[in-house]
C-alpha cells in the first residue's frame, strides 16, 4: 500500500515541479526517490500489487 | 517484502549511477562542458537523466515478470539469450553490468539513433565559451591651433 501512495505522491511532485519554468529540478529528483523507494517497498516493484 | 530483490535492484541503479557518474566527469571537463560542475550538471541535465532511468527501469522490471522477456527476446531470434534474464534477475553484479550498460544503450540511442532522438529529451548542449577579443584602446585628443571670431545681432528679446 505505501509503495502505491509513494508512487502517486512522485506523480504529483513531479506535476508540480513542472509548474516551474524551467522545471524545478529538485522537485523532480525528489519525485524520482518517491518513485525508486515505491519500487523497493513494493517487493520488485509494483509488480507484486499489479500482478 | 523481498531482500533478494532490492538487493539486485540496489546494484542495477548502482550500475546506472556509475555510467552517470562517467558521462558527468566528461560533462563538466574540458573541451566542451555542458556545466560548471557536478552539482551545476544534476541541475542541468536532470530531465534526460531521469526519463533514461524510468525507462530502464521499467526494462529491469520487465525482466522479473515470468516469460514476458523470454517472449520478447525470441521475437528478435534471440532466443540463446533467455539465459542472461535469469543471470540478471539473479545475481547482483549481472544486474549491475545491465544497469550501466542498458543506460549507456539508452544514452547512445537518445542521441544519435533518428526518430527516437526526436522523442527523447536530449543532453544540454554544451555552456558558452570565454572568448579572448583584444581590441586597440584608442584616445582621441582634440588640439585647437586658432581661434574664429563671428558677429552675430542678438534680437532686443532675448535680452529681456
Amino acid at each position: 500500500m505505501i509503495s502505491i501512495i509513494l508512487l502517486v505522491f512522485a506523480f504529483v511532485l513531479a506535476c508540480v515541479a513542472s509548474r516551474w519554468n524551467p522545471p524545478n529540478w529538485a522537485l523532480g529528483w525528489l519525485a524520482f526517490a518517491c518513485y525508486i523507494l515505491s519500487l523497493l517497498l513494493g517487493g520488485n516493484g509494483l509488480g507484486s500489487h499489479f500482478h | 517484502m523481498n531482500w533478494h530483490e532490492i538487493w539486485l535492484w540496489l546494484w542495477f541503479m548502482l550500475g546506472m549511477f556509475t555510467y552517470w557518474l562517467k558521462r558527468a566527469y566528461y560533462g563538466i571537463n574540458p573541451p566542451n562542458p555542458v556545466a560548471t560542475g557536478y552539482l551545476n550538471y544534476v541541475q542541468r541535465s536532470w530531465v534526460p537523466l531521469l526519463v533514461r532511468a524510468f525507462l530502464e527501469s521499467l526494462i529491469f522490471w520487465i525482466m522479473f515478470t515470468p516469460g514476458l522477456a523470454d517472449q520478447v527476446l525470441g521475437y528478435f531470434g534471440w532466443t540463446s539469450y533467455a539465459s542472461v534474464v535469469q543471470l540478471t534477475t539473479r545475481n547482483a553484479p549481472v544486474a549491475a553490468v545491465f544497469g550501466h550498460t542498458l543506460d549507456s544503450i539508452t544514452d547512445f540511442a537518445v542521441s544519435k539513433i533518428p526518430f527516437i532522438n526526436g522523442m527523447l529529451p536530449q543532453m544540454p548542449g554544451p555552456l558558452p565559451q570565454q572568448a579572448i577579443v583584444q581590441a586597440e584602446i584608442v584616445k582621441q585628443t582634440t588640439q585647437v591651433t586658432q581661434l574664429q571670431t563671428t558677429t552675430t545681432t542678438v534680437p532686443p528679446e532675448a535680452t529681456k
